[in-house]
């Protein structure tokens, strides 16, 4: 058996984090919730493993998001990371090949230069040896990096970096002396015994004309050894945590496993798995317009450290601007959400729910303008304009009283009683017997979609005008308009509307792109997620906002949603306009027969309301 | 309604030297747009709660303000939150904290 | 020495500062940007508080103007001026400029553009108006075909529409629309005599002579009915009805209304066409954005500009005859400035 008694620090460490890692992944796995266990064991031998596989070789090793971010610092992430893990995978395979047998002590490997001292000449050694010089020397730049990064972190193209606990700072200081202290240790063997490469033989040999390698080269080991044992020991309180949990995490997401409402089981999985690598920061637009140190990376670590959250966890719009970006694809809104439960949630109190009136008619399309409509009735009738001139048969269920779809509870984590409301609004939509639903509102679209779970087929108006349109049921003029979209959070990052909008635009004039769009498209503002926020840093927010979207002085900021019109308009120099302002505006009602008849009966069925 | 008997047993007025400001100071330390509200009632006009419940958040920050918090948490817990009542308001009142606040710190009060 | 004065605006306010300044040996100058005198007096009907006929006003007002030493210029957009040797240059959007000794600014207001409060419906729902609109139907007695048929209506006006609002980025009270709002509401319920007038309000401020006297009279002797709630939202119901949405504050309730014609008392804003004129001179401005003189109290026509002066609503909202009286004032410290100038 090879051995030396400097690997004991190394293999204590390493036993210790074993140990953590199991006890804490079996608690978490345990929390899971009913069901979870099924689900794995169903998809354990599906394509989903393999995709999970891939996820883990691009998300954790190539970090190919972290790259499409910042180029340097996905480099920076990736040598760290893949350079690590290729330091170990191909050690064990060298150390395999020259031994001859695939088992050997654990450590060896890793060790491998202190254990085996003869000059090797084979060919495939020489290239195993070159292989693993080149690999530190790629670590090694990535630790250098990273070095550079802490002393100047907007040359990695951010503006803000992150703070540190004590646990990361521990786990930081012995991940940098890592590898110097391997390149240290390795040159100096080298230099007495000759077994390196072309990094560690010149430096070795360098280091022999002025110092006692010979004498030095064991401490080097043994401080090598004990700093990665101690870094093995400090993981699980660091930042560094990430590494192993986000493996899992990818996974379980894979093979179907969803974070439940409290902070328990997955939540722990995702919370666990952010590398604090502060990309979400600067996407923040709290952080520019309103300064406030709360973006989800310090939200993440506070309630990690289990410190007391409310304020922060309210503390945000809910845009979801960062989770789009952030590379390891935690659930962020959600965390946020469910943190903001409160002591008294399970308590529902005794007053009534609004429900709207059941009833069943003919029609087979519902309109909801949802309850922000009602001011901004430029919207509802326009709608109301364009479905009369399409013929189509309709409800306009919200059109006397408002009602709340039950997001907005939802959005504050008063789960219980957005599922009440939700409850008796939807019982009045199945009982209705219509088909389709069409509303306005993107947050009561994505409460529809995703949370009513009902049969009819939800729609927000944008896709069903787009659906006139083709269908040949209304017809538009095409102008020349200059226009610019702006994306709803709710609509784009949280129901992935995107297209169908920008479709029905260029019908209607020359779209122009803006480069925060899509899913980097800015927060309006008017975020009903954020219940602390003044109006004045709303009014902040509102005013960056529409200055973005005019920067090309479009004719037009056309958006589809109340929410977004009412708070751009304030602030923009050119109109902001609903897609369904802009159809019915530009509608072609030639072959608009008289639909008074029609009308007329619809008119009773309408004044639904007492 | 009951009759009255013309007996006098205690006092109707609101004592406002007697008035029970601990819940409008943490609030308004809180939230200061409490106080700059002017009681136009839009909020509650827009209020989707309103509709349907006897719940004014405009009569809410009044009886804050004036120290009348008796059944205040059942009143709280009224509100969608459907954030209206912000949109409308002609002083910028951010109705939805306040009200948020009322439970956090009766919250705690009552624990 | 004659000097020449440059009255920006030939409104009230221009009006009556030409007129004021006759007396004096110097050359007045109006330039007004449209084709006729008498700024918003002319779009007006009868005036509050007495009902006064406003074209006989205005016919008064430029009655009055001396002929031998004033001159009216027309279609002259002011968009600019700067300082040149103690004088002012004025320049007009045609290109042409002005050498002027003093100049007084009289441009007046902008009325509130109603459709930034969209959720009154104002150019998406056609029975919602603006009092500007109802003036404009008692000028040319022409009145929507729907207020004709003899038949009862409900009619409500709503109060502080773009005033005292953050939302619509007005902080100011525009101070006459609460007695406009009591003038129209007298005026509907003699026209339509079967009609009934509900005013929506936060605070009415009769602040004027006769004006709470106008408010009596509107609930004693025509029934106009009063309800203490600013006007959420207004919603088209069916056939041109409207449901307006208020709570009554003082019942405590919140309340749904049907109306067949709805009166947005639009407010005072500062005169987007005195915006350049402002920039070109670093003209500092209050609040709100109206023109801000160089002391509220002693010297409320003085600008801090040497020779510029102020008059009328371009510095805050303002009745008539304040208006009036605001421009006799300015032209007083125009003569006593050109005096002190000629003495130098
Ligand atoms: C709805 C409503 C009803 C009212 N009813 C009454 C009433 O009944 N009784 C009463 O006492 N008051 C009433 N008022 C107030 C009254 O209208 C004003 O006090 C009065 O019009 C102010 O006169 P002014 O000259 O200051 O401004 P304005 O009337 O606005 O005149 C300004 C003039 O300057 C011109 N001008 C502006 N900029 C330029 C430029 N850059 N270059 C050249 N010319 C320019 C404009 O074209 C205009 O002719 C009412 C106001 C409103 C809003
Ligand atoms: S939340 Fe995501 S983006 Fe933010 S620091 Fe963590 S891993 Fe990075
Ligand atoms: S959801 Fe939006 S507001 Fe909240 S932390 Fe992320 S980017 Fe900031
Ligand atoms: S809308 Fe604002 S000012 Fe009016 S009563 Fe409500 S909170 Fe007060
Ligand atoms: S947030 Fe609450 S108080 Fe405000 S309008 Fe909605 S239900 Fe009413
Ligand atoms: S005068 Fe009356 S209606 Fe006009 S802004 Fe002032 S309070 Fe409102």
């Amino acid at each position: 058996m090879r051995f030396d008694y400097f690997v004991v620090p190394f293999c204590a460490g390493f036993g210790y984090l074993i140990i953590v890692l199991l006890f804490t992944y079996g608690r978490w796995i345990n929390e899971l919730g009913e069901g979870a266990a099924l689900k794995i064991f169903k998809s354990l031998l599906t394509r989903k493993t393999l995709l999970a596989s891939r996820e883990v070789f691009q998300e954790c090793l190539v970090h190919r998001k972290v790259f499409r971010v910042n180029p340097l610092l996905g480099y920076m992430h990736m040598s760290l990371a893949l350079g690590w893990f290729l330091l170990i995978v191909i050690g064990k395979f060298e150390a395999s090949y020259f031994t001859g047998e695939f088992t050997n002590e654990f450590y060896f490997p890793i060790f491998f230069r202190f254990f085996e001292l003869s000059p090797h000449r084979t060919f495939t050694l020489q290239f195993f040896n070159a292989l693993m010089d080149f690999l530190l020397l790629f670590i090694l730049s990535g630790v250098a990096l990273a070095l550079y990064k802490r002393f100047k972190s907007s040359a990695m193209g951010m503006k803000n970096s992150t703070k540190h606990t004590s646990g990361d700072k521990w786990a930081l200081a012995l991940l940098w002396m890592i590898f110097p202290l391997r390149l240290f240790a390795e040159s100096l063997t080298a230099g007495f015994a000759g077994n390196g490469s072309f990094l560690t033989q010149p430096l070795g040999n360098l280091l022999g004309m002025i110092l006692p390698v010979r004498m030095l080269a064991t401490p080097v080991w043994w401080g090598y050894s004990i700093v990665l044992g101690g870094f093995m020991v400090a993981l699980p309180y660091s930042r560094y945590m990430h590494i192993p949990t986000e493996i899992l995490l990818i996974f379980l997401k894979n093979w179907g496993i969803k974070p439940k409402d409290s902070i328990s089981g997955m939540a722990f999985f995702e919370l666990y798995s952010c590398s604090r690598c502060g990309i979400c920061i600067d996407r923040c637009q709290l952080n520019p317009a309103i300064n406030k140190k709360n973006q989800m990376v310090y939200f993440l670590r506070e309630l990690r450290a289990g410190n007391e959250v409310t304020q922060m966890a309210h503390n945000c719009l809910l845009c979801g601007r960062c989770q789009e970006i952030c590379p390891v694809g935690i659930d962020l809104t959600n965390l946020r959400t469910i943190s903001r439960k409160q002591k008294d949630n399970a308590h529902i109190h005794s007053s009534s729910y609004p429900s709207i009136p059941m009833h069943s008619f003919s029609t087979k399309v519902l309109y909801f303008a949802g309850c922000m409509g009602s001011l901004t009735p430029g919207i509802r009738k326009s709608m109301e304009t364009i479905l009369e001139v399409s013929g189509e048969k309709y409800l306009f269920l919200d059109k006397e009283k408002s009602y709340c779809c039950g997001r907005p509870l939802k959005l504050a984590g008063r789960l219980a009683e957005a599922e009440k409301v939700s409850q008796n609004i939807k019982e009045a939509i199945v009982s209705s017997g219509a088909n389709t639903l069409v509303t306005s509102c993107p947050i009561c679209y994505k409460s529809f979609k995703d949370d009513y779970k009902c049969e009819l087929r939800v729609l927000h108006h944008s896709e069903y005008l787009l659906e006139l349109i083709q269908g040949g049921m209304i017809s538009i003029r095409s102008g020349n308009k200059r226009l610019v979209y702006h994306d709803p959070c709710e609509l784009g990052r949280k129901s992935g509307i995107y297209t169908q909008p920008r479709e029905i635009l260029t019908k209607l004039g020359s779209l122009t792109n803006v480069e925060e769009a899509y899913g980097k498209s800015l927060c309006c503002g008017g975020s009903l997620g954020h219940l602390t926020i003044s109006m004045e840093e709303r009014e902040q927010i509102q005013k960056s906002t529409a200055e973005y979207l005019n920067q090309d002085n479009p004719d037009c900021i056309a958006t589809a949603c109340p929410l977004c019109k009412k708070s751009l308009t304030k602030f923009s120099e050119s109109p902001v306009k609903d897609i369904a302002e802009l159809i019915a505006e530009n509608l072609i009602k030639s072959n608009y027969k008289d639909h008074k008849t029609k009308k007329s009966n619809l008119a009773e069925a309408v004044r639904i309301d007492t | 309604m009951s009759e009255w008997g013309f007996t006098v047993i205690q006092t109707n007025q609101s004592d406002m030297d007697q008035m029970d400001r601990g819940l409008i100071a943490k609030i308004g330390n809180a939230e200061p747009s409490i106080f700059w509200c002017i009681g136009c009632g839009s909020c509650s006009a827009t209020c989707t709660a309103a509709q349907f419940n006897n719940f004014s958040p405009r009569r809410i920050i009044q009886a804050i303000r004036s120290g009348q918090v008796k059944d205040i948490m059942g009143e709280v817990n009224k509100c969608l939150l459907c954030g209206k009542c912000q949109l409308v308001c002609p002083r910028h009142v951010n109705t939805r904290n306040i009200l948020l606040n009322v439970k956090q710190i009766m919250g705690q009060d009552a624990i | 020495m004659n000097k020449t004065i440059v009255i920006v605006g030939g409104g009230p306010a221009g009006l009556e500062a030409a007129a004021a300044l006759g007396s004096s040996p110097h050359h007045v100058l109006i330039l007004e940007k449209e084709h006729n005198t008498g700024g918003k007096l002319k779009n007006w009907h009868h005036l509050f508080p007495n009902f006064a006929d406003a074209s006989e006003i205005l016919k008064s007002l430029e009655k009055s103007l001396p002929l031998n030493n004033s001159e009216i210029k027309y279609d002259c957009d002011v968009f600019k001026m700067e300082q040149m040797d103690g004088n002012l240059l004025v320049s007009l959007k045609s290109g042409e400029k002005i050498k002027a000794d003093a100049v007084l600014l009289a441009t007046g207001f902008d009325l509130f553009d109603a459709y930034k409060k969209e959720e009154y419906g104002h150019g998406i729902y056609k029975n919602v108006i603006t009092s500007s609109e109802l003036e404009g139907m008692f000028v040319n007695n022409s009145f929507p075909d729907q207020l004709k048929d003899g038949l009862p209506k409900k009619i409500a006006m709503v109060h502080c529409v773009g005033s005292r609002d953050k939302k619509a980025g007005n902080m100011h009270c525009s101070k006459l629309c609460c007695i406009t709002g009591v003038k129209q509401a007298i005026e509907l319920r003699k026209y339509l005599s079967k009609s009934s007038v509900y005013n929506f309000y936060m605070d009415l401020r009769m602040y004027g002579q006769h004006f709470e006297e106008l408010y009596q009279e509107a609930q004693e002797d025509y029934g106009v009915n009063f309800i203490r709630g600013r006007v959420s939202e207004i919603a088209e119901i069916s056939d041109g009805k409207l449901q307006v949405k208020a709570e009554d504050t003082l019942s405590g309730r919140p309340m749904k209304m049907i109306f067949d014609l709805v009166v947005l008392l639009i407010g005072m804003t500062p005169a987007t066409s005195a915006a350049s004129i402002a920039q070109s001179l670093a003209l500092p401005k209050s609040g709100s954005g109206f023109l801000a003189p160089v002391h509220q109290h002693i010297s409320a026509n003085e600008t801090c500009i040497p020779g510029l002066f102020l008059a009328g609503t371009c510095r805050e909202p303002l009745s008539l005859q304040e208006s009036i009286t605001d421009a006799r004032a300015a032209a007083l410290k125009i003569i006593e400035w050109l005096k002190l100038k000629d003495n130098h």
